[in-house]
This record gives structure tokens, sequence and C-alpha cells, in this order.
């Protein structure tokens, strides 16, 4: 879905245009007025599914996007009738309209999810509805507003209408396929997948979010504006339940989240009930047993699972010509699999002697691991807190702890569980609370900072529990992470395709020198989640390369790592230093932590105890007794 | 003042069915994550049941009640096992739709069998009214309210009591840890729809004397029971019938005093602010939303 590379996408393109032509002269071939008018139904539908999915995108289902259509309808409808406003306008009033109310409904709800966001977006759809039906002095209520006027004089018979909205959909999917290709597309994909993750690498949800909310009802309000010029009347009816059913059927049948997938089921299911005509009194009992059996066996949605099948065809076609030159996709994983040992260490060796950094044809190394790095002197200080206090109700997980971090170096956090490490990990990087206390980091002060925010000033952490794109390949894992530091923009993504194509290159090559960075070049094709165990936490710290940090906080990346992994772990920290990057490590493994730090600091019951190198550590009173305990007074004297 | 009492009193009497509703839906969301959108038309099918065992079949109407819960119950838990067992790994909208599917199918299935015209079920009581105070009630609303107090106590009683009933709060907890301490999940999911569903039947076929009975009655008590649900916290017991009878007042009282054009906006609007300002609801538990 990523990579576009010119021998796939020039197929899609022509048929694309095959497809555009065809529907150009159909209405000159087909000359049947009810199938014209279906045509233009199913041109709304397409509009209303494809922005609807545009929130599916980023992971959200709404339940209220009939509001946004029913807001746009009404404003057209109103301004033409009763302010003879001109067509034009009035349709631009009608995507703005909906536009300012996405904007509103969205800053109050976007911090919901999953069955929250679901509910409430039904609520305020409903309450639209109830707004048209009651406040009859603006809407007319039940009664309707009719004999509004066609967009122009001659837009009589179906045929214009059928050429307006072909443009529209044109247009519509022509910048959502340009959007899904751009880095704007990629956080939106990231954030679908895995939105911690994305936070934690730089991109903000609520930006990718509010974006997405703002297109698709500026989407919607337009196709309501063409709805209520083409039906010429409006009532109450354009914002009940069973619309937004309607929609959502589309786009999540149809296949939630790709391009193609909601036309499909727009079109599907436009169709659909008018074939099921026959069946009268059955139609929608028939519909919603199609609906339980479309969810039962492709719960992906049609397209997705058209496209595998169609894959899968294609494949076996191939194998069938040539059995050695095209091996399917899943036997070079397996066989990638069972090599795994033997090349992990080749790679490692490799990344080891430096072969990229004097590539002539590749950016070199540091040029690409550490872009952002100046280097700093080693003891000038990053980050340091002051007093920072982290409290749960009574319980004082970090307590008054002054850190600092000096650039360049790798510093240890120890101590026994619940010693408070991860939290003062989420009060750096924004993921946790912090009761009092300051953060600075370069002199800037970072306590009212959302993670995507730090990430994007160079603070990035990675996660105690693995936290992957899990269902996207290795090397796409990389280039999704290098979005947040991109800068692109909605006019980038949809006028400057020139740019957006050299964006993606860029973030390619990163994305292949950090693969062999961390000696994962040989599993670039595979999907993440299908990983050893092993590598996928070496995935995660190319994760967090990715998005350029300055400063690299790491929990726990030893954990559940046999020793020889521990070993590849502690050499490749040990080159991540070298570029100039600091790093923080949480760390329980000893071997890591005394092999490779500069310094330590050790917290206990929320508190400092002791800082020093590892050796002053090694012999500290206080922290021995913080780890075996303390030898009790009141024990029995063996001696006397 | 004797009005207001008396829209205070159906406002309960409604608010009563409302949490009814509301119980069987919020264990079912917290027990198997499923949003059920099918949840009005176990409601409906309640209230046919009755009309068929009660009025066409004649007979009595306590015992119709039972029957028909009992028969939607069992409907309920063929339907978990054909429709939801099969997708429960996968993400949340793919049960929604699934459910939104069934309320289709279920709502037009008993449109072509019982057709779609209102009908009333008669009166199980006689209908002259009982003075208290300066208030009158009629037997059939007495009835109506008590016995959604007792399913109430009843639900509450199960849950707390008994081996299932504790199974389901573990359950509800912890899916993963309760199937290690050797729960059957799949038969507590099972169930738990069965019962949710049940007890939606007894609601439907409670108000049924009341209302009129049609076969798309199902669908704006599908969406109040939702307000009932987050009101009072996604899967909270307490909260949902704390909220459903917060909500019945409301609309009653609403509806008399302000404008009954509006009356069903007051569910959404409860939605609404509680989501924005407390969006683990009145008496959900903190950091479960996000």
């Amino acid at each position: 879905m990523i990579r576009p590379k010119e021998q796939v996408t020039r197929p899609i393109q022509y048929s694309m245009l095959v497809v555009l032509a065809a529907a150009l002269i159909a209405p000159q071939v087909v000359d049947d007025q009810f199938v014209v008018r279906l045509a233009i139904q199913a041109g709304v539908f397409i509009l209303l599914a494809s922005a609807h999915n545009l929130l599916m995108k980023v992971g959200l289902l709404s339940l209220g996007p009939v509001a946004f259509y029913g807001l746009g309808a009404y404003v057209s409808a109103i301004l033409t009738t009763r302010y003879e406003v001109s067509f034009l306008p009035a349709f631009l009033a009608a995507g703005i309209a909906a536009t300012v109310a996405g904007w509103i409904i969205g800053r109050l709800t976007l911090r919901l999810r999953t069955a929250y966001f679901v509910l409430v977006t039904l609520g305020f759809a409903e309450c639209f509805r109830l707004v048209a039906l009651n406040w009859i002095e603006v809407t007319n209520g039940p009664m309707g507003i009719a004999a509004i006027p066609p967009p122009a004089p001659w837009f009589t018979g179906y045929l214009p209408y059928y050429y307006f909205i072909l443009l529209l959909v044109a247009l519509v999917l022509f910048g959502l396929y340009c959007i899904e290709h751009s880095t704007i597309g990629r956080g939106m994909l990231a954030l679908r997948e895995n939105e911690m993750l994305a936070q934690s690498v730089g991109i903000s949800s609520f930006r990718y979010m509010m974006l997405a909310a703002l297109l698709s009802s500026f989407i919607m309000g337009l196709a309501g504006s063409f709805y209520a010029h083409f039906f010429q009347f409006l009532g109450p009816e354009i914002l009940v339940f069973d619309l937004t059913i309607t929609i959502v059927v589309m786009v999540i049948a149809g296949g939630r989240a790709t391009l193609a997938g909601p036309v499909l089921g727009a079109i599907l299911f436009t169709v659909l009930p008018e074939l099921l005509r026959t069946a009268q009194e059955w139609r929608m009992a028939i519909f919603g047993l199609l609906l339980m059996i479309i969810m039962l066996f492709m719960p992906d949605g049609i397209f997705p699972t058209l496209h595998r099948l169609a894959l899968r065809l294609i494949r076996d076609r191939l194998q069938r010509r040539s059995q050695t030159d095209a091996i399917s996709t899943l036997d070079s994983e397996l066989q990638v699999l069972t090599e795994r040992k033997l090349t992990l260490n080749n790679e490692l060796h490799k990344a080891l002697s430096g072969t990229f950094v004097t590539d002539g044809s590749h950016l070199s190394r540091s040029n690409h691991v550490g872009s952002r790095v100046r280097l700093r002197d080693r003891s000038e200080s990053l980050l340091v807190s002051k007093d920072l206090c982290v409290y749960f109700g009574g319980v004082h997980a970090v307590e008054r702890v002054d850190l600092e971090v000096k650039a360049g170096e790798v510093l240890a956090i120890i101590g026994p569980n619940g010693a408070g490490k991860t939290t003062m990990l989420n009060a750096i990087t924004g993921f946790g609370p912090i009761t009092s206390g300051k953060i600075w980091y370069q002199d800037k002060i970072l306590n009212k900072l959302q993670p995507d925010e730090l990430a994007r000033q160079g603070i990035v952490r990675t996660f105690q529990q693995t936290s992957l794109f899990l269902k996207v390949s290795v090397r796409d894992n990389l280039v999704l992470a290098h979005t947040g530091s991109e800068q692109a923009t909605l006019y980038t993504s949809l006028f400057r395709r020139d740019l957006s194509r050299q964006i993606q290159q860029e973030a390619e090559v990163m994305a292949d020198c950090i693969l062999e960075f961390i000696g994962l070049k040989s599993y670039g094709a595979l999907r993440a989640g299908k990983l050893p165990y092993g590598s996928q936490r070496l995935l995660e710290l190319g994760i967090a390369l990715a998005s350029q940090p300055q400063l690299l906080l790491l929990d726990e990346p030893a954990a559940g790592l046999n020793p020889a992994e521990v070993n590849d772990l502690i050499s490749l920290i040990g080159w991540i230093r070298d570029e100039g990057i600091t790093v923080v490590l949480v760390e329980h493994d000893m071997k890591l932590v005394m092999g490779i730090s500069d310094r330590v600091v050790v917290l206990d019951d929320g508190k400092k105890i002791a800082e020093g190198s590892p050796d002053e550590i090694r012999t500290d009173d206080r922290v021995i007794e913080a780890y075996l305990g303390k030898r009790s007074e009141h024990a029995p004297n063996i001696e006397s | 003042m004797v009005g207001f009492l008396q829209h205070l009193l159906n406002g309960l009497l409604i608010g009563g069915i409302y949490a009814l509703m509301g119980i069987g839906l919020t264990l079912i969301f917290g027990v198997m994550n499923v949003v059920n959108f099918a949840h009005g038309q176990f409601y409906m099918l309640g209230a046919f049941a009755v009309y068929t065992i009660f009025t066409l079949a004649g007979v009595p109407y306590p015992m119709a009640l039972i029957i028909s819960a009992l028969l939607v119950g069992l409907l309920a838990a063929i339907i978990e096992r054909l429709l939801l067992k099969p997708i429960r790994n996968e993400p949340i909208d793919v049960s929604m739709l699934a459910t939104i599917g069934l309320s289709i199918f279920l709502a037009n299935m008993v449109q072509i069998i019982w057709d779609p015209t209102p009908k009333d079920i008669g009166l199980p009581f006689p209908l002259q009214g009982i003075q208290v105070g300066p208030i009158s009630l009629t037997p059939i609303r007495v009835f109506v309210l008590v016995s959604a107090l007792l399913i109430i106590v009843a639900s509450h009683l199960f849950l707390q009591r008994t081996r299932v009933g504790k199974a389901i709060r573990a359950t509800f907890q912890d899916r993963e840890a309760a199937a290690l301490m050797g729960v059957n999940i799949d038969f507590i999911y099972t169930f738990t729809f069965s019962w949710g569903a049940g007890i939606a039947a007894l609601a439907g076929g409670l108000l049924a004397p009341i209302f009129q009975v049609f076969p798309t009655m199902g669908a704006i008590v599908t969406a109040k029971s939702f307000a009932v649900v987050i009101v009072g916290g996604l899967g909270s017991f307490p909260g949902a019938i704390l909220a459903g009878l917060l909500l019945g007042v409301a609309e009653s009282l609403g509806a008399a005093y302000i404008s009954s054009g509006y009356r069903d906006a007051i569910a959404f609007i409860l939605i609404i602010v509680v989501l924005l300002v407390r969006p683990t609801g009145l008496l959900g538990k903190e950091g479960r939303v996000g």
C-alpha cells in the first residue's frame, strides 16, 4: 500500500482512465432514465461512503455522517429558496457549514475512542434530525422545503446531474488517492495500526483525526447540497438513522480504510436493493441477512477479500509458469525465518564493519540515522528534571527526583520493581502525568507537551511491552515511523505530488539504512507480526531511530531476550551512541546496564538513592540494601 | 402538584423499563465487548410473543410473559452461537455491523409474519384505577412497576450470589484470567447474551398492554438503551438502573413542561453531555476511556 512503484501504479492508473472514459460515454449508450438516475444515486453514495471512510482511515467509526450531509443540504436549500442565493455560492457554503460543524463536533469528541465515539456521534446526528423536525420556522419541519431550484436553468433531465456528480466523484477520489500516497496517508495508517506507537514517533493523533473529520464533513456537505438541488425537495428524512446505516454498511462491507472498498460498496448497495425489489416484502429481510453473512465471512469487507483472492490467483499462475523464479511470498517468508540466525549475525557484522557508511550510492549512515544531531559537548546537559513528583492518589510513584542527562552519554536508570522507573520515563515523554516539578530539555520546559510534540523535538521512547505496526511489513514500519518528522501539509499532498513522491523516497532510503543498521535487512518484506520476538525488539529500536531522535529513552529493551540477543543489543546501543544520540535506559538486565552505561541512576520507592559510574553503583551500600534488603537489627545474633 | 406527581410516576414506570433494557445491554457490552444494535428488536420480539401467546392463544398474561422471555432468550442463544461467536476476535465495528444486520432482519421478518399494522394486545387486568392520595394508578401500571423492580433485584441477586453470576462478573473483569480459573467462556458469552435478550423481551412484554405493538418499535428503544448505558457508564450495572430511571423521569417531565417534540432528543442530549463532561458515565470507573 505504501509503495506505489511505477510498475505497479501504471496499470492501475490506466484502468482508472478506462473506467472514467466508460462512465463518460455510458449514458449515451444506455438510454434508460432509470439507470441514469440510479447512477446519480450511486455517485452521491460514493461521495458519502468515501468521506465516511476518511474517519475509518484514522481508526474511528462514526455513526453521525448524516448530520453533515443533512446540514449541507439544508444550508444550500434554505439559501437558494429563501435568500435567492445562486447555486454555486450556496454549494460552497454548504461545504463550509458542514466543515465548521465538523470542526466544532470534532473538538468535542475526538478524544473519545471506540464505543464512546460511536455513540456520541450517533447522539449528535439524532439531535440534528430532531432540530430539523422541530425548528419549523427555519426548516419547515416535517413539511420539508419544496421547489429547490436546479443548479442552473439548463439542468433539465438527468444527464447534467450525472456529469456533475461524475466530476465531483472523480475529483474527490483523485484527492483521496493523492492523500493516501502522501505523508498524511502514511500518518493515518500509522495511527490506525497503533495509535500509541504513532504518537511516540511524532505523529499527532488529534491533528490527523481532525484533518480527517474536516475533509470528511466538507465532502458530505457538498454531497448534501447536490442532493437537495437534484431532488428539489428536502425533508428531515435525510437525517434518518437508516441512511447512516446504509453509509456505514457501504464502507465496512466494501472494505474499510481502502480507497476502492467504499466505492465498490456504494455501487453494490445502491444497485442491490433495486435488484431485490422483485423480492417485495422480503427485500429488507434479505438485506439484513446479507449484511450478517458478509460480516461473518468477509469481516475485512468485500474488496480486500477479492483483492486477496486475485493476488492468490496471480501467484498460483506465476508459480505454475516457472516454479523456480516465482516463489510465493509465503514460501520465501518461511525460508527467511529458517535462515534467521545466520543472516542476523551476518548483517550485524556487516553493519559493525560499517559497510554502508562508505557506500557512495547510499546516503551515509550518520547522515540518516542521526541527521538532526549536532555533536554536543559531553558535559553539556540535555535533559534536566528538578523536584519531579508523580503521585497516583496516595501512592508517591516518583518523589522529588532530580535527574540530569548529559549530551551523548548512555544513562541507565535501575531499581527494584515498583521503584518508579517507567513512571519517570512516562512523565518525561508525555505519556504519563506530572504532579509537580519541572523538566527542561535544552533549556525549554517540557511539562505541558504531548508525546508527539516531544517526539518532534527529538525525544523518542520505546515501550516495555513490544509495540509495532503489526500488520504492515518490517520496512514499512520504518517508513511509517519517519512520517512524524516529515514536513508535509494537505497542500503538498494534493498539489505537489512530485514533492510527496520525493519525501516518500527519502523515507524509503532511510528505512533501508536503518534496516541494515539494526540487522533486519533480509526481513524487509515480512509482516512485522511474523517476526520472531527478538527481532521485533530490534525493530522497535529501529522505529524509534526512524523518527530521528536526539534523546532516545528505552524501556527495558532486553526484557525477554536470550543472552546472545542481549549481546547484539549491547553493540547496537553502542553504535547508536556513536551516532551522537543520547540514550536513557530503564533496565533490569545488569549485564546490559553495566556493559554499556556511562552513568547509572538508582531509584528506590520513587526516590533517587544513588548516582554514579557503574563501578561506584556496584559497591554502593544503599543500592545493595535496596536490592537485597537491610539486615534486621532484631535478628538473632548468631555469634553470641 | 398532582400533575407533577403523575408525570413523575409515569417517568419512573418508563424509567424502570429503560433500566431493564440498560442492564442487559451494559452486561453484553461489558462481558462480550459487543455494542448490540439488535437489543431493541428483542424488546419488540418480546412484545410480539406476548401478543401471540396472551392475546391470540389466551394464556394468562404473567405466564405469557415468562414463556415469551424464555423463547426470546433461546433465540438469542442460537444467534450468539451462529453470528457472534465466529466474529468474537474481530474489531468492535464488525460485531456492531453484524447486529445492525440482525436488527434489520428481525424487524422485517416480524413484519412479514405478523404484518406491519400496530396491534392492541388487550387488557390483562381490570381498568378501574386505584386511588393513592390524589394520584390514580391503573393495576397494569402497578404491575409493570413492581415487576420491573423485582426483575432488577432478582438480576442483582443472581449476579452477586450464584455461581454463574460470579463467573459472569469474573469474565467481565478479565476474560483471560477467568478462563484460566476454569470459567467456560463460551457458555458465559452465550448465557449473557441470552439473558440480556430475555430481560429485553420481558421489558417489551411488560409495556405491550400500555402501548401498541408494531414491528419497528425496537429502533428507538435501542437508541434509548444506548443512552442509558452511556449515562450510567458502559458496563456499570447500578449505573444502568440509575440512568434508566433518570431518563424516564427526564423524558416525562421534559415532555410535560418543555416541549413534547424534543422528548426523544433528551436521550441523545444526555449521551452527548455525559460523554463530554464525564466520559466514564455517572457510575462508571475512571480510566476506561482512551
